[in-house]
Order: C-alpha cells, then structure tokens, then sequence
C-alpha cells in the first residue's frame, strides 16, 4: 500500500463526481460566506485491510450534487432526504473506486452502509496532511479523508 | 414491444439515476418498478413480470447475491435475466456474480452507453438510436 492513498482519494473522487455528477474541481472557492454547518459522510470498507472514507463538505454542496445527480434544475427544492441519500450513493461509489485502485482486483473488500450527519465547523482542529486533503468541486469546499484502521490476519 | 424492468437498488437517488440513465440510453423500456432490496424485489416479483432486474449487491435485509441465489432457487423467476450493477471491483467477487447466474455487470458510475451495451440485447432500443460498440465498464457473461 502505498505511504499515503491521499492523492488517490483526490483522484478517485473527482473522477467519480465528474462521471456521475457532471461535476469537477476547481482552483478556488466561490465568493461568499462559507456556511457553518458541515455535512460529514462517512463508509466502512472491510477486507483484507480495514478503513474509512470520510467527507465533509456543505449542505449547499450535497444540494447541487444531488440535482446534478437526479437531473434536476437547480431552483427546484432537494429535500435533505434527497440529499442524504445522494452523498450516501457517491460514497458508495468513491469506496468502491477507492480501494480496487488502492488494493488492486484480487482482495475482497466487504463495504459498510454509508452514513450522513450533520455536524457544526469549529474549525479547531487541522486536518492531518498524510490523511486528508481538501479540494474545490464547483467552488465548494470539500475535504476528504483515508483512514486505515487495521488489518486482517491470514485466513 | 417495450419490455418492464425491475430496479433493485437501496438508494432512491440511484434508483432514479438509472431510470434516467435508461432513457438517456434510448432502451425500449415499458414500466419500471422499483424495490429497496431483495426482499421488496420479491413482492415486486410476485405481482409483476418483468424482462431484465438491474441489480445493487450491497444492500440491507437481503442483499444481491442472496436475491441472486432466492431467484435461482424458483422456477417462475430463475429465467429472468439480472444485470448486476454495483461498485465491485474485485475479481473474485465478479465472478461470483457471474457463478450465481447473473446475465450481465455494470460497474457504477456507468455511463448511459455502458448500460445501452449490456441492456440491449434483453430490450432493445427505440427506433435507430446509435450504437458506439463495446466499452469499458461492463460484461456480458
């Protein structure tokens, strides 16, 4: 594995919102307020190597990302159900991408059920370079997070 | 004559996805219906003929390979063709899908061409849409 999967979370990630989601990275934030709030997601993978995938980004994000997602103009209301759920499905997705490029085609990773919460931005603690990395997708801020928990022994 | 499909899929955000992503593909397709898992996809099952299930593996309650495996089991629905479509990668897991008896896999996130390819063949298309050849990101079993 190599030291740090971070550029390859990027990588991965950008490639599946642009797939999925006709979205894509860019240099810079949009003008404006940043919200407060922040929306976490987080998915489980279980294998021969255990770990996470956590995103944070802004509720104004998951918005946009779940009406690029369904088709849906931008004006239109996207209930936070909506919402949640699209995260949930892009980080399905993200996972799965993830860890075949990560740990190649040969292990078999069992992927936990995604989850999405709500969470307020203190801002107190910087994110760990080695696990995390933050990037613009459409403007919004995004950060994205590996983290190894463990491995399994021989079978 | 348009052919009925079943979703299975526990995200109604990709449930809706691949509807739309069926259209966009031009697939001559009648009713689509709709279940949560493997256990919603049977009571679909037992009210509704369809022609092809497009399949999620992980899923709560009764995941892909156990409705695999359910269906496969049963005489009235062990001939319905099921396309898997599912984030895995792993080859050992491919071909498990491919060993319970799956027609078909698309790996998400699939484009409306991916789905056309391995869709076709079960529903056809309407009138003379185009067809780009195979492409990455699916098989045909």
């Amino acid at each position: 594995m190599p030291v740090t999967t971070v550029p390859t979370l990027a990588t991965t990630f950008s490639e599946v919102l642009a797939n999925l989601a006709f979205m894509f990275t860019t240099e810079e934030a949009l003008d404006g307020p940043a919200s407060a709030t922040r929306v976490e997601a987080r998915i489980t993978y279980d294998g021969p190597v255990r770990g996470r995938l956590i995103v944070r980004c802004t509720p104004e994000f998951a918005r946009l990302l779940a009406a690029n997602l369904l088709g849906q103009d931008e004006s239109e209301e996207v209930s936070p159900n909506t919402w949640h759920d699209a995260l949930k499905e892009l980080m399905n997705v993200v996972c799965g991408q993830f860890v075949t490029t990560v740990y190649g085609v040969e292990p078999v990773f069992q992927l936990g059920i995604p989850k999405v919460r709500e969470v307020e931005d203190s801002g107190a603690v910087p994110p760990a370079p080695e696990t995390t990395v933050q990037l613009y997708v459409e403007g919004f801020p995004v950060e994205l997070t590996h983290e190894v928990v463990g491995q399994s022994g021989p079978a | 004559m348009a052919q009925d499909v079943l979703i299975v899929d526990d995200s109604a955000t990709m449930r809706k996805m691949v509807r739309r992503t069926m259209d966009m593909a031009d697939l001559d397709v009648g009713e689509v219906y709709e279940a949560a898992n493997g256990i919603e996809a049977l009571a679909q099952l037992a009210d509704h003929q369809v022609a092809v299930i497009l399949l999620d593996i992980n899923m709560p309650m009764m995941n892909g390979l156990q409705l695999l495996a359910r269906m496969k089991e049963n005489v009235r629905l062990k001939d319905i063709p099921i396309v898997v479509a599912s984030t895995e990668g792993s080859r050992e897991r491919i071909e498990q899908i491919e060993r319970f008896g799956a027609f078909g896999y698309v790996r998400k996130p699939f484009q409306p061409e991916q789905l056309r390819d391995v869709l076709e063949p079960l529903l056809g298309v309407k009138g003379n849409a185009g067809h780009d050849g195979p492409d990455a990101g699916h098989d045909v079993f």
